[in-house]
């Protein structure tokens, strides 16, 4: 039997919501800053990626296999900077215990916060790839006005990639294969989801699986409000949250029954 | 108040196979176990404002225990209370980043230590000012010194006002002049309150800190009480068994098996005087005044000199070549190098003094690096070596 009593050791100081603001918010800025520190072009690298993909399926798709979607550059921009944050946020905070014993030693500091930044912190690699998405946007038809939906269904993302996230941080701590294995399957992820095809060029026996993937429902929710200029269906969407609040809780769950022994495996 | 409450505590470490299959081919095996109880059945009680010492060899559960207290871990039996926030020294300098400023580092350490933004900006410059590094604090951290660095994470650590503070083994830090400061730091916090809990294996830090104090024995309390007492019943022991003597380190500077201790090495000039400086070709005396704890037969004393600007290695001299003045060692006892001319050119040197097992199988105790010596005159030479010299010409 093992009982930490009251809130355990960790702190009990009136204001812990403000420090954990505080705390991420500070951790997630100075990760970022260091990612791109020494560099002469600072976070436009963050652009390059996204990019230099989106300029091989341009080439690909648009030249040599055609796939006849309109707007392709603006469609696939879409679904790639979606998606880099989702697999890259993953697969970061899948390490992010192992990597970051430093943090997870500190007495005042809640665990979940580790795998938190490391998603957050690509989050704002998303966030920097978005001026390059409403240039393009510009270039076309313009933003559409639906794009203020944008916050909506990145927060739905936040939940599916933190949820993913944690449970997978805490069972990487116990088997290291996991990581490895989170890799592969971004690998064919990226393959599986829509990102630089439309879900509909599925044949229709296949469609389902393919739906039975959020981030499919995500990219064509992005699309939607980013380059069609529509509202994506309001029951699905909610479903869709509704679905990720469950997957977060449960991630969340799994990382905070197990975190407590962590550092005993690290 | 009781503001600390262990009760029947353990903590068991389990290696290879914790019920999970290690490897694929070890699949289908039983995986064998081990378990080490790194703490077995520990109670006590901290007071709010006491201060408790935590003492015991190397590996005998200090830290275990105090990583329990700071909550980064969990006992596999029992139960630990505790009222208010830890904060802890546990882990010192880690976390700080070596191309982040001085600033931006303590910024962050006192974030990461449990203030909000806006406490840890207030105490930016008090922290500066402690580590006596306001000149530095918008430089990397890449360009400090190792001292620099653990001066600078120490002020962290003890600038965000803990309730409870747990210090492990972390106050070797810096010179003599900034462990004294950093010990004042500690006793105005245990005036205002704080409650601490204390390891270490120095016991004269326990002895001044801690009012009780606790004697780890392979994770069970072997003693606990007034620290004073502990400490006899610990001093006993060792002398009882030299097993049990403590491994002796300073800052990465020392090591040894302690059955001779160092006390004192005084540099001394022509006239007996303590001094630093030598004058070129002047002589020097190297004092080495040493305890030791049991009988030991025929140790060997060594002095040898780096050149502090390229470590280049300029004398080392022990006894055993000549056979020496040494032969049995028991108690205290003074052992003295007179070197009759040092024809060293100018600039600063470090000596490095040890006593070594007849056989050179290992130290008794040896410090390296630790004793600096300025030799007067120009420091721009590149030899090491003014032998005395004269020049002519037919």
């Amino acid at each position: 039997m093992s009982v930490i009593s009251g809130a355990g050791t960790r702190s009990k100081r009136p204001g812990r919501r403000r420090y954990s603001w505080d705390l991420i918010t500070h951790l997630v800025g100075r990760e970022f800053r260091l990612r791109y520190r020494r560099t002469v072009l600072g976070w436009l690298w963050a652009m390059s990626y996204p990019l230099a993909r989106l300029v091989v399926f341009a080439f690909l798709f648009t030249r040599i296999l055609p796939l006849g979607i309109p707007n392709y550059a603006n469609f696939a921009f879409t679904g790639i900077i979606a998606w880099t944050w989702f697999s890259k946020g993953v697969s970061s905070a899948t390490s992010s215990a192992v990597d970051r014993r430093d943090l997870l030693v500190r007495p005042s500091l809640p665990r979940a916060a580790v795998p938190a930044i490391s998603v957050l912190t690509d989050g704002l690699d998303y966030l920097a790839a978005l001026p390059i998405l409403a240039l393009f946007l510009l270039i076309g038809d313009g933003i559409p006005l639906t794009a203020v939906f944008l916050p909506a269904i990145m927060a739905v993302q936040l939940l599916y990639t933190l949820g993913l996230g944690l449970a997978l941080c805490a069972a990487n701590v116990y088997l290291r294969d996991v990581r490895l294995l989170v890799d592969v399957s971004m690998l064919l992820g990226f393959y599986l989801t829509p990102v630089f095809y439309d879900a509909q060029s599925v044949p229709e026996r296949y469609r389902f699986l393919l739906y039975l993937n959020p981030m499919a429902h995500l990219l064509e929710a992005y699309r939607d409000v980013l380059v069609v200029g529509e509202l994506p269906a309001l029951a699905p969407f909610l479903l869709l949250a509704v679905v990720g609040i469950v997957v977060c809780a449960i991630g969340y769950l799994v990382y905070t029954l197990l975190s407590p022994f962590f550092v005993d495996e690290l | 108040m009781n503001e600390i409450e262990v009760a029947g505590v353990s903590k068991r470490y389990r290696y290879a196979s914790s019920g999970m299959p290690r490897k694929l081919k070890t699949l289908g095996q039983r995986g064998e176990r081990v378990d080490h109880w790194a703490l077995r059945e520990v109670s006590f009680a901290v007071a709010r404002g006491e201060t408790v010492g935590v003492m015991g060899k190397n590996a005998s559960g200090k830290s275990t225990l105090l990583r329990l207290l700071a909550g980064i871990t969990r006992p596999t039996v029992g139960s630990i209370r505790i009222l208010r926030s830890v904060s802890g020294l546990l882990t010192l300098g880690g976390g700080m980043h070596p191309l982040l400023s001085g600033e931006e580092n303590a910024f962050s350490g006192a974030i990461l230590a449990g203030l909000t933004r806006a406490e840890a900006l207030r105490r930016l410059q008090e922290i500066a000012s402690f580590a006596e590094l306001e000149e530095h604090m918008d430089q990397p951290l890449r360009t400090y010194s190792d001292g620099m660095r653990l001066r600078l994470a120490f002020a962290v650590a003890i600038h965000v006002d803990p309730e409870i503070l747990l210090v492990d083994e972390v106050l070797a830090v810096g010179d003599l002049r900034f462990q004294e400061k950093c010990f004042s730091h500690l006793e105005s916090l245990q005036a205002a309150g704080v409650t601490v809990v204390v390891a270490s294996h120095d016991l004269n830090q326990i002895l001044r800190l801690s009012t009780r104090a606790l004697w780890l024995v392979d994770g069970s309390i072997q003693h606990i009480g007034e620290s004073s007492e502990v400490v006899d019943h610990y001093k006993t022991a060792v002398s009882d068994s030299m097993t049990l003597r403590e491994p002796l380190t300073i800052g990465g500077r020392r090591h040894g098996s302690g059955e001779v201790e160092i006390l004192e090495v005084r540099l001394l000039d022509s006239r007996g005087k303590e001094t630093d400086l030598i004058a070129p070709g002047g002589p020097l005396t190297v004092e080495i005044e040493f305890v030791a704890h049991q009988e030991v037969l025929g140790a060997i004393f060594v002095v040898s000199a780096h050149g502090d600007r390229d470590g280049i290695r300029c004398f080392d001299l022990h006894t055993g070549e000549q056979g020496g003045p040494v032969g049995r060692l028991h108690g205290p006892g003074i052992v003295r190098l007179h070197l009759d001319r040092l024809d060293l050119t100018g600039g600063r040197y470090r000596l490095d003094v040890g006593i070594f097992e007849s056989s050179w199988e290992r130290a008794y105790d040896y410090l390296w690096q630790a004793f600096p010596v300025q030799v007067s005159g120009q420091a721009d030479e590149v030899a090491v070596l003014r032998p005395p010299h004269r020049w002519s010409m037919q």
